[in-house]
C-alpha cells in the first residue's frame, strides 16, 4: 500500500490545498454528524466550540436572499474604477487582486468557530457558545 | 488510569478483531486505547472517566486523530462522537454481537479503501464579476441599481438578485460535474454532501481504493489547478469512511 508522506504539504502545482494534519474546522462537523450511531449513551456537550447555527444548507429562494445576491453584486469594483475593461479586471483578479473584503461577506457557510491556536485566515463573526448536553440510549432498530 | 472494572469505555470505531492497532495510540484524556473483541469483530476503545460528557477541542481532536490512524492501518467502521459504553460487556452485547454479520459485510466493502473529502469554494468576487461579464441582463440591472436609493431600485434589485442566484447555480452544477466527472473514475464510490451559501462550490466524500490513490491525489491537483484563480480546493485525507457507513435503515 502507498502512504502519502505526512507533514506540511501542498501540491506540486500549488493549487490544491492539502492541511496536515487537518484543523479541527475541517473535521467537526464530519465527526458531530457521520459514522455509525450504535446502542449505547451518547453523552455530548460541546464546550468552546462555537458554531454558526444558520444553517446554510438550504438556500431559501426567498426576496431577501436575492436582496443578499444583489448586494454582493453591486459591491463588486468593476469596469466603473479606471475605466478597464471586464477581461482586464477578471485577469487581475485572479492574480489576486480583489479578495479578501468580499471572500465570506455573504457566504452564510456553516463553519466552526475555534480557539485561537488554529490556524484561521478569515475572520468569521462570533456567536454564543454551543452548549448540548444529551444523555440517552439510543434503541437498536 | 488503567481500564479498570469501574470506568467507562469511549467508542471509538468497529474493526475486524485482527486488526493490528497502532502502538502506543492514546486518545480521549490521553488514555490507551485498545480493542475489546467479540467473535470476528472489535471496538477500538479507551477509558473514560464514569458520567465524563465530552465536547471539549481536545475530545474532538483525539476522536478524530485516532479513527485517522486505525484507519491507516486497516478497516474501520467510524461510531459517531461521543459514543460511551458503561463496561467492557456492553461493548460486547451492545455494540459487537447485534447486527455482527452487517458489521461483518461493512467492513468488506471497506477493506482496502480510505475516505478523501473534497471542499471547494468559489472566490467570491471572481465567479460574481463571471456572472456579470456573461450575462447582459444582469449587467444592466446593475448598473440600474448599484449606487441608487434602495427604495427605488427594490424591484430591480430582486430581480437582479435572483438572476445572480440562478446564474450561480448554473455554475455550481456545471463546475461540480467537472470535478466529479475528473475525479470519479479513481474512486470506489461518492458522497455528495449538501451545502450551501454564495460560494459554495461542491462538498464531496470518495472513497479511494490504495492502490488508486497516487492517481486519484494526482487528479484532484489537476482539478484544483484548472479551477485555480476561480475556487479553491481542500483535500482532506485519507481518513476512516465516515461518509460511508449509514445506519441501516
Amino acid at each position: 500500500m502507498t502512504v502519502a508522506a505526512t507533514g506540511q504539504r501542498r501540491s506540486g502545482g500549488g493549487y490544491l490545498d492539502r492541511p496536515q494534519p487537518s484543523s479541527l474546522a475541517d473535521v467537526v462537523d464530519t465527526i458531530l454528524d457521520k459514522g455509525l450511531v450504535i446502542d449505547v449513551y451518547v453523552r455530548v456537550s460541546l464546550v468552546g466550540i462555537e458554531l454558526l447555527t444558520i444553517d446554510a444548507r438550504i438556500v431559501i429562494a426567498s426576496v431577501d436572499t436575492y436582496l443578499r445576491f444583489a448586494e454582493a453584486t453591486n459591491r463588486l469594483d468593476l469596469y466603473e474604477q479606471g475605466g478597464e475593461d471586464l477581461p482586464g479586471i477578471i485577469e487581475r483578479m485572479q492574480e489576486g487582486g480583489g479578495r479578501g473584503k468580499m471572500r465570506g461577506v455573504l457566504s452564510g457557510a456553516k463553519e466552526a468557530l475555534l480557539g485561537g491556536d488554529d490556524e484561521e485566515e478569515e475572520e468569521r463573526p462570533r456567536r454564543r457558545p454551543a452548549k448540548k448536553a444529551v444523555a440517552r440510549r439510543r434503541s437498536a432498530e | 488510569m488503567t481500564v479498570t472494572a469501574d470506568s467507562w469505555r469511549y467508542v471509538y470505531g468497529i474493526v475486524p478483531a485482527n486488526l493490528e492497532l497502532p502502538r502506543n495510540l492514546t486518545g480521549l484524556d490521553d488514555q490507551a486505547v485498545s480493542l475489546v473483541s467479540s467473535g470476528n469483530l472489535a471496538a477500538v476503545v479507551s477509558s473514560i472517566g464514569i458520567d465524563r460528557t465530552v465536547g471539549r477541542r481536545a475530545d474532538l481532536i483525539s476522536h478524530s486523530r485516532v479513527l485517522d490512524a486505525v484507519a491507516a492501518a486497516g478497516a474501520v467502521i467510524p461510531c459517531r462522537f461521543g459514543s460511551i459504553a458503561e463496561s467492557q460487556s456492553e461493548v460486547s452485547e451492545q455494540v459487537l454481537e447485534p447486527g455482527s454479520e452487517r458489521l461483518e459485510e461493512m467492513l468488506q466493502d471497506l477493506a482496502g479503501r480510505s475516505q478523501f473529502t473534497v471542499h471547494a469554494r468559489y472566490e467570491e468576487s471572481q465567479v460574481l464579476a463571471e456572472v456579470v461579464a456573461e450575462n447582459a441582463e444582469i449587467a444592466d440591472l446593475r448598473s440600474q441599481t448599484r449606487d441608487q436609493p434602495e427604495d427605488a431600485t427594490y424591484n430591480a434589485r430582486v430581480r437582479l438578485g435572483e438572476l445572480v442566484m440562478h446564474a450561480l447555480e448554473a455554475k455550481r452544477a456545471t463546475d461540480g460535474s467537472s470535478l466529479l466527472d475528473a475525479l470519479l473514475p479513481f474512486t470506489a464510490g461518492c458522497n455528495v454532501r449538501p451545502s450551501a451559501g454564495m460560494d459554495h462550490l461542491i462538498d464531496v466524500a470518495f472513497l479511494v481504493e490504495d492502490k488508486q490513490r497516487d492517481a486519484f491525489e494526482a487528479a484532484a491537483e489537476q482539478a484544483a489547478a484548472e479551477l485555480a484563480g476561480r475556487a479553491r480546493v481542500k483535500l482532506l485525507g485519507p481518513t476512516a469512511a465516515y461518509d460511508f457507513v449509514a445506519a441501516e435503515e
